[in-house]
């Protein structure tokens, strides 16, 4: 699994860089416990502020931009995290998010978090960071993370914080996993593997759920779905042990593919433009 | 001759930095005038300019009205435009003028699809920036068929519609002018000149080399697509950039406060930086034929090469001079240079005769290519 995380930490003590090492660490944690490693990506725009500022006064783009905008856009799914200066997210920061471009958080599960003074501005990242990375598409949590500098000061604050944070990205890892789930479901759906699966001994397939449904969807009209023979029970599941469980339900490996418009074989070709078949 | 070396300008009213002085319009069109002789006594082949509608700029708001003028004042110096506005200009006024243009200078012209970039033009001319790139597939095609046929009729989305509709002048002797299309980093305009197996052009300035190969290999291998011809055989043009002093520090030097102060790239990425990125090359001759003729390795073998060098304010008397130095220091080495492993069967700059030759023998483009080509195939194998 992709990560990217995306945060502006502008001094060598900054408390940003702090909350975003501990939230990818908890995410960390969180995604091998299922048995997932996460490949993680930093992007500091503390080193990226000159070639930010740079994309807004000349029309030349930025190699080292393009790259940090292309591996936004090759994760599965993302942190970003901003220090709050005057009731708002840093400049530098929204500006990132300003400058990639459209669309290019969909259907990414997104988490957000901010650090700033007292919790007063916690709502900053409600009405600041929210409505742009919605703009973008993304899938964005409805928790947050918040860290005031009370947070780390006691250790009261930094187990709250902890809390927080495994909270917070407790819904972004079964956001993750549901989207990824549902996305080979219907991956599946579009194939015959369904009907072919039905015909076999459900209990030892993979998707052993899919397939007793779906030997009620071929065999019998749909009011069938009420009677209870159709139904799962305790008895029908074969019990396995837990190393097996994870084997059989690791995500299968999806091929991330982001379009390169420059391939001759991704470009549109000409008479569709024109708008008709051929000439 | 192979490859065509040109000069070509878009026309901007700039104050000079060192001087703070900003030309007249008067002045700076006479400029111009003076740049495109001067252009031709120094042995470049081709002379382009820009069109806008709106200041600072006095690139002309029709390009035929510079070029014809320009026409009478020069002998032989091949006259295009860097761009026409595919977008916001009406293809009837486009096919119109550039063939009154034609017959004018005996065909010693050709033309540069662009949409430009100046976003309010459009609402100017009663278009919409958002259909810029549907305009500009539209639009093209009614010119590409106004110069073709006669009693037209036409509809589309743009544009009321025609019927019977024939535009006058027909093009010199029903061969129409050549056209390159332009883009910086739109890949549906490299892929419609390769559909009409008309020329690419890439501007090579604003853009990253990487990008700019890329662009230009698609542009190629979609041409090979369409069977016009092999990929490598494509009719590629690229822009550069250039400032020359003998002495490249010189060069620097002189031509720092420019660059910091251009509207363009003012006060962005060091010149050393933008440099770098992009093939802007400010030095020595050696330095700016060595840039040029590293150009040749992503791009392959192409046609025509066009330098900028009246922009960023520059006073006539300087540009003139670096006409002058890249007339004589540098154009003769390029052009050996280019010559030099150029493919025998890569296709030379297409001049009219070239243009009357290749029609008289029945070679002209079929645009989305014939029967035979790949894209033909694929038509056929799709309709069943």
């Amino acid at each position: 699994m992709k990560l990217a995380a995306v945060w502006t930490g502008l001094s060598s003590e900054s408390s940003t860089t702090k909350l975003t090492t501990q939230v990818i660490k908890t995410l960390e944690q969180q995604l091998a416990k299922r048995g997932e490693t996460l490949e993680v990506t930093r992007i500091n725009l503390h080193e990226y502020a000159k070639q930010i500022t740079f994309t807004l006064l000349t029309p030349v783009p930025d190699p080292k931009l393009e790259a940090a905008f292309q591996a936004v856009k090759e994760a599965d799914t993302l942190i970003t995290i901003a220090p709050i200066y005057k009731g708002t997210p840093i400049g530098i920061h929204t500006l990132f998010w300003q400058l990639i471009e459209d669309g290019a958080l969909w259907r990414k599960p997104v988490l957000m978090g901010a650090t700033g003074g007292t919790a007063r501005h916690s709502l900053a990242i409600e009405y600041s960071m929210r409505p742009l990375l919605n703009y973008l598409k993304g899938n964005v949590m409805p928790s947050n993370i918040f860290a005031a500098t009370d947070d780390w000061a006691n250790t009261a604050g930094a187990a709250q914080l902890q809390a927080r944070i495994t909270y917070a990205t407790n819904e972004l890892t079964t956001a993750l996993f549901a989207q990824q789930h549902a996305a080979s479901l219907a991956e599946l759906a579009n194939t015959d593997a369904l009907t072919t699966l039905a015909n076999t001994n459900a209990s030892t397939s993979q998707n052993a759920h899919i397939t007793a449904v779906s030997a009620a969807d071929n065999t019998a009209a749909p009011t069938n779905w009420a009677k209870p023979e159709n139904l799962r029970t305790a008895d029908t599941i074969e019990l396995i042990d837990k190393e097996t469980y994870l084997q059989q339900n690791r995500l299968p490996k999806r091929k991330r593919v982001t379009a390169d418009l420059f391939d001759p074989h991704n470009v549109t070709p000409f008479a569709q433009l024109l708008g008709n078949e051929g000439n | 001759m192979s490859m065509e070396f040109g000069v070509f300008t878009i026309g901007d009213v700039t104050t000079d930095p060192t001087t703070g002085k900003t030309p007249t319009e008067h002045e700076r069109i006479k400029a111009t005038v003076e740049i495109a002789k001067h252009a031709e006594a120094a042995g470049f082949d081709v002379f382009a300019t820009g069109q806008h509608h709106n200041p600072p700029f006095i690139a002309p708001a029709n390009p035929p009205i510079l070029l014809a003028y320009l026409a009478a004042q020069t002998k032989k110096i091949q006259l295009s435009t860097s761009t026409t506005l595919i977008t916001t200009t009406d293809p009837v006024r486009i096919a119109e003028d550039y063939a009154y243009l034609q017959h004018l200078t005996d065909g010693r012209i050709d033309l540069m699809m662009g949409r430009g970039n100046t976003g309010p033009v459009y609402p100017w001319f009663g278009k919409d920036i958002r259909d810029g790139i549907a305009l500009a597939v539209e639009n093209y095609q009614l010119l590409h068929r106004l110069w073709r046929e006669t009693d037209l009729n036409w509809q589309g989305r743009f544009r009321t519609p025609l019927q019977y509709f024939t535009s006058t002048p027909r093009p010199l002797n029903d061969v129409p002018p050549f056209v390159w299309h332009g883009s910086i980093r739109s890949p549906e305009i490299a892929e419609q000149a390769a559909y009409y197996g008309d020329g690419f052009f890439h501007n090579n300035i604003f853009w990253n080399t990487s990008h700019t190969a890329r662009m230009i290999n698609l542009y190629r291998q979609r041409y090979e697509y369409y069977g016009h011809g092999k990929a490598h055989q494509a009719f590629v043009g690229l822009g550069g950039q250039v400032f020359i002093r003998k002495n490249s520090q010189d060069a620097v030097r002189e031509f720092r406060p420019y660059f910091d102060n251009a509207p363009v790239y003012g006060h962005g990425p060091s010149l050393e930086e933008f440099s770098a990125q992009t093939p802007l090359t400010v030095g020595s001759p050696a330095q700016v034929i060595e840039r040029t003729l590293s150009f040749r390795e992503w791009a392959g073998d192409y046609q025509r090469q066009m330098f900028l060098i009246d922009h960023a304010g520059l006073p006539l008397k300087t540009v003139l001079e670096q006409i002058e130095i890249l007339g004589s220091e540098v154009l003769p080495t390029l052009r050996a240079e280019f010559a030099k492993n150029r493919a025998a069967d890569v296709p030379d700059a297409p001049t009219y005769a070239w243009l009357q030759a290749r029609k008289a023998a029945g070679k002209e483009p079929i645009p989305g290519g014939g029967p035979d080509s790949p894209a033909g195939k694929d038509r056929a194998k799709n309709a069943k």
